[in-house]
């Protein structure tokens, strides 16, 4: 354990990082995935809800919205993924599949955002994600 | 030399030092590897960790507002520079604020995570007011996550630095 005392760490850093775990646990229990049966992608454009669509196994589309840049949708049965984007950083489609209520992604170039909902109200997904 | 001169020059030479470690930060494409946005190693926040320890709040306060100023035109969006001044603002206050307790209740390495966690929840802020949307704040946990590993590595350097540097009249 000399590494560690090496560090020379004050009672205050543990207290610090417990801090940001604890702010990280907090913050993380509103976007849990709650137990629903009605997934729901919305996409948002600036704030609108411009779309939501019942995902259901077998489901397979793809749409294309375009802004600043142009962001193609896809989804596939009870998932949905940003598939392709004109933006430089990608990030959007690096986020990968979304397939579980709370799971959200984001472009922010576009002002894009793709978020799954469950059919039940948001109060219950909050409610579930302490559950677990 | 003039007490003022040298104070310029410092500023000065520490504006230019982080707007460097912002470049070379770019250089690591980490938010390739985790497909975070905003994730970054921060190296920057050095700097104004060394400026107020060594310089006062109103010379970090200046040195940051340039630094993010000049970043943004140089590598930038209005959107970056958005983030990175309420990032940095909010890292500076939570710093400004732990270092007095520097030696017997914090080391800098804690101060150095506080600063990285206040940046990363100053960033989701402004995602949030950008967005409209508190679903920004669905990044938070593993950005916090992240200011853990990011702000314990940038308070060791900052520390190496800063105690070699306190050795010397600067």
């Amino acid at each position: 354990m000399s590494w560690l005392r090496s560090l020379r760490l004050k009672p205050g850093d543990f207290l610090i990082a417990a801090l940001v775990l604890a702010l990280a646990a907090a913050a993380s229990l509103p976007f849990l995935p709650g137990r629903t049966e009605n997934l729901y992608a919305e996409i948002y454009q600036d704030q609108a809800l411009i779309k939501r669509v019942l995902l259901t196994d077998g489901l397979h589309d793809t749409i294309t919205i375009d802004g600043s840049v142009a962001n193609t949708i896809e989804f596939d049965g009870r998932s949905v993924r940003f598939s392709q984007s004109t933006c430089p950083d990608q990030v959007c489609v690096r986020t990968g599949t979304l397939a579980r209520s709370g799971q959200t992604a984001v472009c922010l170039p576009n002002r894009v955002i793709v978020r799954l909902t469950g059919g039940d109200p948001e109060i219950d997904a909050i409610a579930g994600g302490a559950v677990h | 030399m003039n007490i003022q001169t040298r104070r310029i020059a410092a500023c000065g030479l520490l504006t230019a030092v982080a707007l460097v470690l912002s470049l070379v930060e770019r250089m690591f494409p980490l938010s390739a590897a985790v497909p975070i946005p905003g994730i970054k190693l921060g190296l920057a926040n050095v700097v104004t960790l060394f400026a107020l320890v060594r310089l006062n709040r109103r010379d970090a306060l200046a040195i940051l507002l340039i630094r993010v100023t000049l970043a943004s035109v140089f590598m930038g969006s209005v959107t970056s520079f958005l983030f990175a001044l309420s990032g940095g603002l909010l890292a500076m206050l939570t710093m400004s604020l732990l270092l007095p307790g520097r030696g017997r209740w914090v080391s800098l390495v804690g101060v150095s995570i506080a600063g990285a966690a206040a940046h990363n929840i100053g960033q989701i802020c402004a995602a949030m007011l950008v967005l409209r949307s508190v679903y920004a704040a669905a990044y938070l946990p593993l950005l916090l996550l992240s200011a853990l590993a990011m702000g314990f590595s940038t308070g060791i350097v900052s520390r190496v630095t800063i105690e070699h540097l306190e050795k010397i009249p600067f």
